[in-house]
């Protein structure tokens, strides 16, 4: 990778933009721009396509797999090769198989019995907030299970955290404590949501349970039971999330709790934003509304 | 991640390579459906082969050979079809300007990806999208790693201009080392 010219040539630049180079070699073109500004403004420009492309692509990660695609679909069948000569003629029709993803995805994760995973038919008819919704779960699913990486920031750096996912944001963010229900913060993240960024915050209790807290920019339209302010309930056992709207940014709130918890929860980190919101809902009347959302 | 070559141990692996691989073909066809019919393709042959696959190695990077044989094998069979245009090096600049709208950058971006060449596009995906190290984007598309550094930086410059990134148009007398890779 790293050529043994002292000079630096081209192949330093791109490891340099890639974070592939060794620290001597680093520091090399470090100097070497510091006092080329073309240069470092074109290292600069490599920089922002690589994020360009996360921004871009990085949200298929959290599609729902459709049905093809994923390795249980092919379980108990006697013969991979077997499959292999199938898949042209049955699979093909796979496009049209694309749903109830999330369900198995939640399923995965000791959740399931989601009101929303039966109804994505189709990615056209879902409202803004059950997209929210779906990425909010899909992110935590994602995440919450990752025990090496679960967050991009740690909770010791918050204040650069806080920084960081604000300006991405656009929006200044506050970080809840949970501490009196028990949840400390391990940090957060930063997610692509429709080629837009979104924040994800996680906690953890004593029994190294997870609980995340995902803000986007809200969605334009009011939606019938996600009014501002409004809690919703979206789930019923296993992995359960409220989620509400708050000034310019939706919020939910996930895990494997029970909805009293996660209420109490939503309402504490409500009421740290500093504008106390009674649930006007009732879950039952929510779920029943959201059911009809679609 | 056992060290074990337990069947269902690999098949679980192979399961959580699906949405990077979903990602990158995407990205490198620009059509979700033709990526997700090349990505079930390498998920069975995968899939298939999983007893063939070492215990210890990256399975990432087993997947992405696989998905990369897979396709060069389809891009053979559709030779009659021209699947990309080359990119011209005296392209001139893009005629609009660079958008402030995120979603339209994003549209911008994923047009400008499909009019770079195909090795091109592999590569600025493999280490910018997927983040691999140099050597193993050379092992999975079977190229040395020379040939993987000069189309990096073909393709980023390439993008770059397309994107309208950077100050000023692209000068005259440019540095002829940043153009004739070795």
């Amino acid at each position: 990778m790293t050529s043994l010219q002292t000079s630096i040539d081209e192949d330093d630049f791109q490891a340099f933009v890639d974070g592939q180079l060794p620290p001597e070699r680093r520091r090399a073109v470090m100097a070497y721009i510091a006092g080329r500004p073309d240069e470092a403004s074109r290292m600069d420009d490599y920089r922002t396509l690589s994020e360009a492309l996360h921004l871009a692509y990085d949200e298929v990660l959290y599609e729902p797999l459709p049905k093809r695609l994923r390795v249980e679909h092919y379980r108990g069948q006697s013969s991979w090769t077997r499959r292999l000569g199938d898949w042209i003629g049955l699979d093909r029709l796979g496009p049209a198989l694309r749903f109830a993803a999330v369900a198995l995805l939640l399923g995965a994760s000791g959740g399931g019995g989601w009101l929303m995973h039966d109804r994505y038919s189709a990615k056209e008819v879902e409202t803004p907030a059950m997209s929210f919704a779906r990425q909010a779960a899909n992110a935590h699913l994602v995440f919450a299970s990752d025990l090496r990486h679960p967050v991009e920031f740690g909770a010791d750096q918050q204040d650069s955290l806080l920084l960081w996912l604000s300006e991405r944001l656009g929006e200044a963010l506050h970080v809840p404590n949970l501490q009196s229900l028990g949840f400390t913060l391990v940090g957060g993240r930063l997610l692509p949501a429709s080629g837009l960024p979104a924040a994800q915050l996680m906690y953890e209790n004593p029994d190294a349970q997870r609980v995340t807290l995902y803000i986007r920019a809200r969605w334009a339209t009011p939606i019938n039971g996600a009014q501002e302010g409004s809690v919703s309930f979206a789930g019923e056992g296993g992995v359960s999330m409220v989620y509400w709207i708050e000034g310019k940014l939706a919020y939910a709130l996930i895990g494997s709790m029970d909805r009293e918890q996660l209420f109490s929860a939503a309402k504490t980190i409500q009421q740290q934003l500093q504008v106390p919101v009674v649930p006007t809902l009732t879950p039952e009347q929510t779920a029943t509304t959201e059911k009809d959302a679609t | 991640m056992s060290p074990e070559g337990d069947v269902s141990d690999t098949e679980h692996l192979i399961a959580d390579q699906i949405p990077k691989l979903r990602r990158y073909a995407r990205a490198l066809l620009g059509d979700p459906i033709r990526a997700d019919d090349l990505v079930q393709e390498a998920l069975l042959r995968g899939l298939s082969r999983s007893h063939l696959w070492q215990p210890g190695t990256d399975i990432r990077a087993w997947m992405f050979t696989i998905l990369h044989n897979i396709h060069i094998n389809n891009q053979r069979q559709r030779r009659t079809r021209s699947d990309y245009h080359e990119l011209d090096d005296d392209q001139p600049e893009m005629a609009t300007p660079p958008s402030q709208e995120r979603s339209l950058e994003i549209r911008d971006l994923a047009r400008s990806l499909q009019l770079l060449p195909e090795p091109q596009r592999q590569v600025v995906l493999l280490v910018g999208l997927e983040g691999m190290n140099y050597k193993s984007v050379a092992a999975v598309l079977d190229v040395p790693i020379g040939t993987v550094m000069s189309r990096l930086h073909r393709g980023r410059e390439a993008l770059r201009r397309l994107m309208a990134y950077g100050p000023a148009p692209q000068p005259a007398g440019r540095d002829p080392k940043m153009r004739t890779m070795p």
